[in-house]
């Protein structure tokens, strides 16, 4: 019957705008819902024990901050544990997080985790240290080889393009210190009045690397110094300003640290390529939840190096590079 | 062109006017209130952000006020490196938990004394910093720096704002002329900063107006590593006040404080989301309700209109029964008070008309009757009877012609009687009629009257009833002529009025009534003493029955002088056709 037909409509319309009614009065939710689960990002760091790695985790927990993700940090105890870092990074595949961010004590070793960490579908990307063992979402870090060229070029400049040329290189330098060294070297080839004297590798004891290239700077004569790791960078430093020579060796390093600017600002080296390890945490961090959101990531985000010299150290803008607001 | 239903007029009206109505209070209501809404939150926020300021500025003033107690300190000490005055002025400084160092240094940049006693590094050059030179130009005026990084004491870099002005002290009795340095780190700044509800993510941060740099910002790493931005701009155009800011990712509330004195603004962002203040949830709520409303009101116009709608076209409904031919469904009367009166309307026409119709069935009943009397009493067997009587004996005298005549008109007579059963005819056959019928009366009464007939040619050809002179002729012979002992004249006239009407009057000069007989005859109770009593009454009432209650006859009569009976009729024009349909009809 007709009439019923219309009356049931007219019942379904009643009910529906008075449900309107009541849900529009109803609070709705804000629209910053944390979502009920959390991206859960293991970052494995080369160590624990460095400032470097210390800023690159705070800018990385700063990003986890903004972006609802949770993130843990795991580190072997100092950056040569090749064995220790590879076991954490196998434990860690094994809880099966969302994203594991690597910064790698080796590249060959760990090509066996990465086809295991493709076959779990867990993507991995490499900060700092460039991996080519295997294939990674993506790499946030710094070109390794161009930076020991451009090292290499700076310090030409300094020798005139003619002398003695001292490498000091760090053993447990990983990759970077690897790709660095072969930019220097392939540099130095377009160099031909500049002869390679020696080259160093420093441990983890400064002391005892100093004392050593104190024994090179006075017994062999150095010009130049290219050393492509904060340590070697101090003992290089370090042992210039211990030795009164009449002349001068110019030193050009990588990395800083307030020791390392205390000694550029004192003269007693001339330039410091410096990376910008908070902002390459806070950008890993950032592809990692866009990558386990779905969303695609640029397979290479370089890192620039930034040059610094005793005249520019203390410019704005660097400043608020070298020098981390300590909160 | 379809014409719309009353339901989906009323429907229509009510729900678009309705609509109209609460689309505009609602718009009202609601630019009002967020209007106010944001007024509120804008001041709330803006007084926050006030209070941060005076903090602020307090701060700065304590710190001022600090330094020129010092500055003031070393300028009327006899000897600075006295131990004495230093330990007052460290005990000044100790007050503080956000003094980083005071260095003393002269004009050349040479350091005096610094608290605390750290060794300052040799390689820098303190009258190149930013700090003296700022001093110098500014002579006896207080110079407050940005922040920036601590450059005085061997690996320590530390993120400081530097006071420094010009002062002059005594050393070891010489005057000196130099700048009094006092740096100072942000943690007081950062806690007045952070004691702030600006929402759940709101926040507070300070920016210095010469060159936009950021003096604080709780993520303040972020904010040199370039990777957080703010809208800088709108905070340096603007000196004070509230500002929406949808250039980000979310709109947000600005709100500008200027600290005097230092060049220095205090801004602080309020997520506007989370006040609850976007005007896209806002409007989303009350779309919903407009919606709601309109669709309520849609159901009651819809309901209320067919409370009218439905008894209306019920009683229509009802009233197609007529098409049909029935007469006698009654139409219930439901519904609102004017549909309940317009079935009671209804109901009495459809009585009105059922009594219409049977009184057309019992006209058209009597019509006939009367007619059939007539002819029946035409065809009289004594008339027939005598006449022919009368005939047979004109012949056996050989009065051949009259005999003649006497037939002539008897079959005329009875041709016009029977008319091949028509009730009107014209009036020239009417009076052909009854002039037959005096021939006929004049030959059997041995011409004891004579007869006139006198119609004017114009209405002859009018229509008449059949039958209407003759049975009043016949009743003037019967009661007037022949009881007279005169010979009498009859004498029939016809005419037509102004009005259209037409007048047949039968006189006679017999016998003539007394007033009473007249009034008798007039009230139509006639009782004939002899005939079939067709006569006066017949003709009266067919006359009525045809033409309508006006019409009819009249009678005038004086004893002894006559009688004079007149009849009356509209003058129509004859219609042969639709007469011979009515016949066939009934």
């Amino acid at each position: 019957m007709r009439g019923k037909r219309n009356m049931v409509f007219m019942i379904i319309l009643v009910v529906i705008s008075i449900s309107l009614i009541v849900s529009a009065f109803m609070p709705t939710e804000p629209k910053l819902t944390a979502n009920p689960e959390k991206i859960s990002i293991a970052v494995i760091m080369r160590t624990i024990n460095d400032d470097y790695w210390r800023y690159l985790q705070r800018g990385a927990d700063s990003a986890a901050r903004d972006s609802n993700a949770q993130i843990t940090f795991y580190a072997p105890d100092f950056d040569g544990d090749i064995e220790g870092q590879l076991k954490i990074a196998n434990s860690v595949l094994e809880s099966f997080p969302d994203v594991i961010i690597l910064g790698a004590n080796a590249d060959e070793p760990f090509s066996e985790f990465l086809v295991k960490a493709n076959n779990y579908r867990i993507p991995i990307i490499a900060v700092d240290s460039l991996l080519t063992s295997g294939t990674t979402a993506s790499y946030i870090g710094s070109n390794n080889f161009a930076a020991g060229q451009q090292a290499m070029d700076e310090i030409a400049q300094f020798m005139g393009e003619k002398g003695n040329l001292l490498i000091v290189n760090y053993t447990f330098g990983g990759i970077n210190a690897k790709l660095r060294k072969t930019g220097v070297l392939e540099q130095l080839k377009l160099y031909d009045q500049i002869q390679l004297a020696r080259t160093i590798e420093c441990s983890s004891e400064v002391e005892h690397c100093k004392d050593t290239i104190k024994w090179v700077y006075e017994n062999e004569s150095i010009d130049g110094v290219v050393a492509l790791m904060t340590n070697p960078t101090l003992a290089s430093a370090l042992a210039l300003k211990e030795t009164q020579l009449e002349q001068s060796i110019h030193i050009v390093g990588f990395d800083s640290s307030n020791a390392l600017l205390e000694l550029l600002q004192e003269g007693q080296m001339q330039t410091l390529f410096v990376q910008n390890p908070f902002t390459q945490g806070y950008l890993a961090v950032k592809q990692a939840v866009e990558i386990a959101g779905g969303k695609l990531i640029p397979n290479y985000t370089e890192m620039p190096m930034t040059k610094i010299n005793s005249e520019n150290m203390f410019w704005l803008q660097n400043q608020k590079l070298l020098f981390p607001v300590v909160n | 062109m379809n014409r719309p239903s009353i339901q989906f007029i009323l429907t229509v009206t009510f729900s678009l006017f309705s609509l109209i109505i609460i689309v505009i209070v609602g718009v009202l209501l609601t630019t009002q209130f967020l209007n106010s809404s944001r007024e509120n939150v804008s001041r709330n926020a803006q007084q926050i952000i006030n209070q941060v300021s005076y903090n602020l500025e307090d701060y700065i003033k304590t710190t001022t006020n600090l330094y020129h107690m010092l500055h003031h300190t070393i300028e009327h000490s006899d000897s600075i490196t006295q131990n004495d005055e230093l330990w007052k002025l460290e005990s000044m400084l100790s007050t503080r938990s956000d003094i980083v160092s005071m260095t003393l240094v002269n004009t050349q940049g040479k350091p005096y004394m610094a608290l605390p006693n750290v060794k300052l590094k040799e390689t820098v050059k303190l009258n190149e910093e930013a700090w003296f030179k700022s001093a110098i130009e500014r002579d006896g005026y207080l110079s407050i720096s940005i922040p920036h990084v601590q450059n005085l004491y061997a690996e320590q870099f530390e993120w400081v704002v530097s006071l420094s002005k010009t002062v002059t002290f005594l050393d070891n009795g010489r005057q000196v002329e130099g700048v009094l340095l006092l740096d100072v780190n942000f943690n007081r700044i950062q806690e007045l900063s952070e004691r702030v509800s600006l929402g759940k993510n709101g926040y507070v941060y300070i920016i210095e107006e010469s060159a936009g740099n950021m003096v604080f910002h709780p993520e303040l790493e972020l904010v040199y590593a370039g990777l957080k931005d703010e809208n800088v701009e709108l905070a340096l155009r603007q000196t004070y006040g509230s500002y929406i800011d949808e250039s980000g990712t979310e709109p947000v509330l600005i709100s500008i404080q200027s600290i005097s004195n230092v060049g220095w603004k205090v801004v602080g962002i309020s997520h506007l989301s989370e006040l609850n203040l976007s005007s896209d949830q806002f409007l989303f709520a009350f779309l919903k309700i407009l919606v709601a409303l309109t669709i309520l009101l849609f159901v009651i116009a819809h309901v209320i209109s067919s409370q009218i709608s439905k008894p209306i076209r019920k009683l229509e409904v009802t009233m197609r029964g007529i098409e049909r031919g029935e007469f006698n469904v009654q139409a219930s009367g439901g519904g609102p008070l004017e549909i309940k009166n317009l079935a009671d309307r209804y109901n009495n026409m459809l009585s009105t008309i059922r009594n219409l119709m049977e009184r057309i069935v019992n006209e058209q009943e009597s019509k006939r009757k009367y007619e059939l009397d007539a002819l029946q009493a035409q065809i009289n067997p004594h008339f027939l009877y005598n006449t022919l009587n009368t005939v047979v004996r004109m012949i056996s005298k050989q009065r051949n012609d009259d005999a003649i005549t006497m037939i002539t008109a008897l079959s005329r007579l009875f041709r016009i009687s029977l008319s091949r059963g028509q009730s009107i005819v014209t009036v020239a056959e009417e009076v052909e009629h009854v002039k037959n019928y005096l021939i006929i009366q004049q030959m059997r009464f041995k011409n004891k009257f004579e007869f006139e007939i006198e119609v004017e040619e114009d209405i002859l050809q009018y229509s008449s009833l059949k039958l209407i002179l003759q049975p009043i002729v016949e009743n003037a012979l019967e009661h007037g002529i022949e009881p007279s002992v005169d010979s009498g004249m009859i004498k029939i006239s016809g005419y037509k009025t102004e009005k259209d009407m037409i007048v047949l009057s039968i006189s006679d000069n017999g016998l003539g009534m007394s007033e009473e007989q007249v009034e008798q005859i007039n009230k139509q109770i006639y009782s004939s003493k002899k005939g079939s009593g067709v006569g006066l009454k017949n003709v009266n009432e067919r006359i009525k029955l045809y033409f309508g209650i006006q019409y009819g006859l009249s009678i005038q009569s004086e004893i002894e002088e006559g009688t004079t009976v007149s009849m009356m009729f509209p003058a129509q024009q004859i219609d042969r056709g639709e007469e011979q349909q009515n016949e066939r009809k009934t």
